[in-house]
């Protein structure tokens, strides 16, 4: 209050008008571009996504590919509005609503709080395509995998072969009897993981150890647990969490020497023994497929949600140097791939 | 030039919207921070609580008001939690609210049957009414305009912030307020006028936790799902919200002391960072630049702050 120079008192009196005119400003920039996208009828296709994440990347990458293979690239022949909540769901509902009011005619939503915030947002304005949602039926996108016509919302599903990848730790352990699986009980995917794997594994006369992390931080400590009590295999979800801190999971793998199986190839390419995998480039490649087909008209609810099933067979054979296990001849020969040596960063001391 | 004015118009109706969705946030930030001096991280809990609570009762058909209501209640459940460690236990301030926040992530599972994510899409909800309200209205007398304002779903957020605002000036203008601020500004002067500090802080702590949970409640049924990562910095939220208001208060020379002018500040400072957010969402930024840009205001919020002398608050 004392002794301010008249031109600071301006400044700070004027702080508000600053603030307003620079979002004003952004505003009609971005207005002015939407302007002529619409002049010339481009179709806007608007993606919500999470944040940065190495599957949804590979996602992300396929996707694009997909459209531009099938006519649409962007800021060509369609104009794609990318944008992230970067991990924080409590933005969703106004990243949805950007999307509406910005003329997308179709809304691409990646991730389970996404989607729901979106279809929340824009259900019978703007058709949905929801991307990698385990289980729409649970988070309330669609009532069935056949979906409902009129429901104005369709999309793909990374459902993962559950039963194949139990069915490979038998192949190569044939012993095995305890499994350990560590996950983030707070995430969803998780969560519907656990309740599909638990009824086929009692089947296979498997017992599933579970071990919960909360945190990036407990996933090295929750892989100690399972190896002192006396698991026989572990088994990674899609569980981001475990992810994040998968190094430290296959740390305790070479030390103990106990085989790690995956759920997704990337994973065995950065260090687990194997996985039958959903292929996530053509889990982005499908949602691209969906989009073309909801823009070309055709109604969303009509088509049923797509899945994959696990048809590709994954292999690391330094994993499995590591974790002191042999991966027999028949198993190679139905490969799709074998990964070889992992990269330099996964050695440790 | 109208399609500027309905952009204007569509970012204003996205970020008010957000704004009074979080208003709860901001006004359990003002209970706890700056009447008591409290930083409690338990809201990161407590918050997601609200809305897993709400998300439940909703679920099972319950009337949204009895779900806003029980939200609070849990809320205020967490905040005794955390005032009761602070001050039985002696554990630190930060600590408590840390643990709290952690019991409760678990808590939150268990309370939507063991998922750690619950839609609330297809049931009644508050907001229900007013959408449906909202789309008679644009029908009838703008169906036409390319416009996105939703006029009864804002009045039906500023009802619920209304009674929030009302019901925390009364309580901070009582002797209850008056003791409360007192401890935060100087707890052992307090103790020696022969008030129980320690009963004071936990009624507190329960009071800015049962807005946080009604926070939690509104944003469920306003995003459409109850997810057990929503806590995840709520509390930067609310801060963020409440130091702009009194950023913006106090350069526009409008008096900060009275219990009224601070709450209010909180909330126009909540709604102006999310209209920020919403003008910078529309904008088309690139996707991974809105974080930069969200800090890069708050900084400059903040940074302008150090020029002026400390703000007091004197009720």
């Amino acid at each position: 209050m004392f002794g301010r120079t008249k031109s600071r008192r301006l400044f700070n009196d004027h702080f508000l008008t600053v603030v307003l005119t620079v979002a004003a400003l952004t505003c009609s920039c971005s207005r002015a571009r939407e302007g002529r996208s619409q002049e010339t009828r481009i179709p806007v296709i608007g993606v919500a996504t999470y944040g940065a994440h190495p599957i949804l990347d590979v996602i992300a990458d396929a996707f694009k590919a997909g459209l531009r293979a099938r006519g649409y690239e962007d800021g060509k022949s369609a104009r794609i509005l990318w944008k992230s909540v970067e991990g924080d769901v409590n933005l969703a509902s106004a990243v949805a609503r950007s999307l509406v009011e910005s003329n997308a005619n179709v809304i691409v939503s990646i991730t389970t709080p996404v989607s729901q915030a979106v279809a929340r947002v824009a259900r019978g304005k703007v058709p949905i395509v929801f991307c990698g949602v385990t289980d729409p039926i649970g988070a309330g996108l669609v009532s069935s995998w056949e979906n409902t016509p009129g429901s104005g919302i369709t999309g793909t599903s990374d459902r993962w072969p559950y039963a194949e990848q139990l069915d490979l730790i038998k192949a190569i352990v044939p012993k095995a009897r305890r499994v350990g699986f560590p996950y983030n009980a707070g995430e969803a995917n998780s969560r519907y993981a656990l309740e599909q794997i638990l009824p086929l594994a009692a089947a296979r006369g498997f017992e599933i150890v579970p071990a919960v992390v909360t945190s990036m931080a407990d996933v090295r400590r929750a892989a100690e647990s399972l190896a002192d009590r006396g698991v026989d295999a572990i088994y990674v979800s899609s569980d981001n969490t475990v992810m994040a801190g998968f190094e430290a999971v296959l740390k305790v793998a070479h030390q103990r020497k106990i085989p790690v199986i995956v759920g997704e190839s990337a994973n065995v390419e950065r260090g687990g023994l194997a996985t039958y995998s959903v292929d996530y480039r053509r889990l982005g490649d499908a949602t691209a497929d969906l989009v073309v087909r909801v823009l070309k008209g055709e109604d969303p609810g009509r088509i049923p949600v797509v899945t994959f099933h696990g048809e590709q067979l994954y292999l690391n054979e330094e994993a499995a140097r590591r974790m002191g296990v042999s991966l027999s001849p028949q198993l190679r020969a139905k490969a799709f791939k074998i990964y070889g040596a992992p990269a330099a960063s996964r050695e440790h001391p | 030039m109208a399609d500027l004015l309905l952009a204007i118009l569509g970012v204003l109706d996205s970020g008010v919207m957000q704004g009074l969705v979080f208003a709860g946030l901001a006004l359990s930030v003002v209970i706890s921070l700056l009447v008591l001096d409290f930083p409690d991280l338990s809201i990161e809990g407590t918050f997601p609580l609200g809305a897993a609570v709400a998300a439940v009762l909703l679920t099972s058909g319950e009337p949204p008001v009895v779900a806003l209501v029980a939200a609070g209640v849990a809320g205020a459940c967490g905040g005794l939690l955390t005032g009761a460690v602070h001050v039985r236990f002696g554990m630190s301030k930060l600590l408590s609210g840390i643990c709290t926040a952690a019991i409760f992530y678990t808590l939150n599972m268990w309370i939507m049957g063991g998922r750690g994510n619950l839609p609330v899409l297809d049931v009644g909800s508050y907001f229900t009414w007013a959408e449906a309200l909202d789309a008679s209205l644009k029908q009838r007398w703008y169906s036409s305009l390319n416009a996105f304002f939703h006029p009864a779903s804002i009045l039906a957020g500023l009802l619920v912030v209304i009674l929030l605002k009302g019901a925390s000036d009364f309580l901070l203008g009582s002797e209850l307020g008056v003791v409360l601020r007192g401890i935060g500004q100087n707890e052992v002067a307090v103790r020696q006028r022969g008030r129980r500090t320690g009963v004071y802080k936990v009624v507190g702590l329960a009071l800015s936790n049962a807005y946080a949970g009604i926070a939690g409640a509104v944003a469920a049924q306003y995003q459409g799902f109850s997810d057990v990562n929503m806590g995840i910095g709520v509390l930067v939220l609310g801060l963020a919200g409440v130091i702009l208001g009194q950023e913006l208060f106090a350069r526009l020379g409008i008096s900060l002391a009275s219990p009224q002018a601070t709450t209010l500040a909180a909330l126009v400072g909540v709604t102006l960072h999310q209209v920020i957010l919403a003008a910078a969402l529309r904008a088309g930024t690139p996707p991974t630049s809105l974080r930069l840009l969200a800090g890069v205001s708050l900084v400059a919020v903040m940074a302008l702050r150090r020029r002026r002398r400390a703000l007091t608050f004197s009720w």
